[in-house]
């Protein structure tokens, strides 16, 4: 079950589209960047709570979907504490502060791989009962998504923990691919070459599944996950 | 088809107490933008309220514990002020209501800050603001917005936000600070239903706000 709010449009070449400072300024004013506040929060540590105001809900968003709610917060608080105290080492030639929040965000995460395994094993269980009331030009997406949950969880789990970080920041966040590139520390060229690797995957993943019986499907798909959540 | 896209439609929904979530991990952040972080101790036990509290007819309560080893000299409270106009308040120690009552009105909150001495002949020194409805109890029943925290403490137990904003026109808020040493409420006002701390060795803080008329006693600036 998803809403609007995951409506993402991460395209190649889209850098900084979503950049907090215009994003959040539907007046057209001027308003100061996400650099230029965690510059003055240097000298004056309270103005860093607007680039908190800015980025708690995408960053709840996220911890929340890697790890459930339990652990969202602790995650959330983490990603803003660690980012206040290294706020001194921000690059500010970067006026947009989300990659750099996601990139803690996701170092929060990774600390937290137990949770993460079980959190990720459930997905493959899930089912969405109201996509049939959606009807949005979305709606094929989700259908396919809903009926291949099992393949796409175990394709999911079968990833690097690498690779697995970068589709989940393309697919669950609005950052770009440079964005995500910046937020995981590796070169925008290495995230479209290991896009195409995960899509060309998934593509046989989904190929293979439309082959086998349901019945073996199933039983492949749920034994898959067992042994590699568990591993 | 883009397979990515596929990944999307998996995403879960968000939690439906972000609100919560996200308030009690600002109230993180703002302790730590207030100054040094606080000392997290092994063995510091938080309270949490049961239930309605109330001091003479009206007064929201909320409780926590404190380690006498949570003391920081010179920093008594913290005052953090966000920018969607809240402020947080962070209580480390009672001693100082006049700079809390100070630094308050100083970020545009009409407030009146006083320590409360428990004892049954203690009255609380604002006079209550008979607009402000009241629920059974006579507890004052203040806008839903006045306080993001309110009485559910966040984590780190003696912080609670303010909005100003939400403060009727004209009115004062009146915020009373006590400590209970024998961390009971037996020296509290009849009338006072306390959640006993679940640590005995720690400390009680109470922690009450109202609504009240100005007064020459109860100024508000």
């Amino acid at each position: 079950v998803l809403t609007e709010h995951y409506g993402r449009s991460n395209q190649p070449g889209l850098a900084n589209s979503a950049d907090g400072a215009e994003r959040a300024n539907p007046t057209g004013g001027s308003r100061l960047s996400d650099a230029d506040i965690v510059k003055a929060s240097i000298g004056d540590p309270r103005r860093f709570g607007e680039i908190f105001d800015r980025y708690a809900d995408d960053i709840l968003r996220y911890a929340s979907a890697r790890l459930g709610s339990d652990l969202a917060e602790d995650v959330t608080a983490e990603t803003f504490l660690a980012a206040f105290r290294a706020r001194t080492r921000y690059d500010l030639s970067r006026p947009n502060a989300r990659p750099w929040l996601y990139g803690i965000a996701v170092r929060q995460i990774g600390s937290h791989r137990r949770a993460e395994r079980r959190y990720r094993q459930a997905l493959s269980r899930v089912r969405a009962e109201t996509v049939a009331t959606d009807f949005s030009d979305r709606v094929a997406d989700r259908v396919t998504a809903e009926q291949r949950r099992p393949q796409l969880a175990a394709v999911l789990s079968g990833l690097s923990r690498q690779d697995r970080e970068l589709l989940l920041l393309v697919a669950w966040t609005d950052l770009t691919y440079q964005e995500s590139a910046q937020a995981l520390g590796v070169s925008a060229s290495a995230v479209k070459s290991r896009l195409h690797r995960i899509r060309a995957r998934t593509r046989q993943a989904l190929a293979e599944a439309d082959l086998a019986p349901p019945e073996k499907e199933l039983a492949t798909s749920a034994q898959e996950n067992v042994e590699i959540c568990h591993g | 088809m883009d397979e990515i896209r596929l990944f999307t439609e998996l995403q879960p929904l968000p939690p439906l107490d972000a609100p919560r979530i996200r308030e009690a991990a600002r109230a993180r952040l703002a302790a730590a933008m207030s100054g040094p972080v606080p000392i997290r101790r092994p063995g510091v036990r938080r309270v949490a309220m049961a239930g309605a509290v109330a001091v003479a007819a009206a007064v929201a309560l909320a409780v926590t514990s404190l380690l006498p080893g949570s003391h920081r000299p010179g920093r008594s409270f913290s005052v953090v002020k966000l920018a969607d106009g809240y402020i947080t308040v962070t209580i480390n120690q009672l001693d100082d209501a006049a700079g809390l009552q100070q630094t308050l009105r100083a970020d545009g909150v009409p407030a009146n800050v006083y320590l409360g001495v428990p004892g049954p002949q203690w009255h609380p020194p604002c006079t209550f603001d008979p607009r402000i409805p009241t629920d059974g109890s006579g507890q004052q029943m203040l806008p839903r917005n006045l306080s993001l925290h309110w009485p559910n403490l966040p984590p780190l137990g003696t912080a609670f936000s303010i909005n100003p904003s939400a403060i009727p026109s004209g009115d004062v808020l009146a915020i009373v600070l006590g400590m209970d040493p024998a961390a009971n409420n037996a020296n509290w006002p009849s009338g006072t239903a306390l959640q006993l701390p679940a640590d005995p060795s720690g400390t009680a803080i109470y922690v009450g706000m109202y609504l009240a008329q100005p007064s020459q006693q109860c100024p508000g600036s």
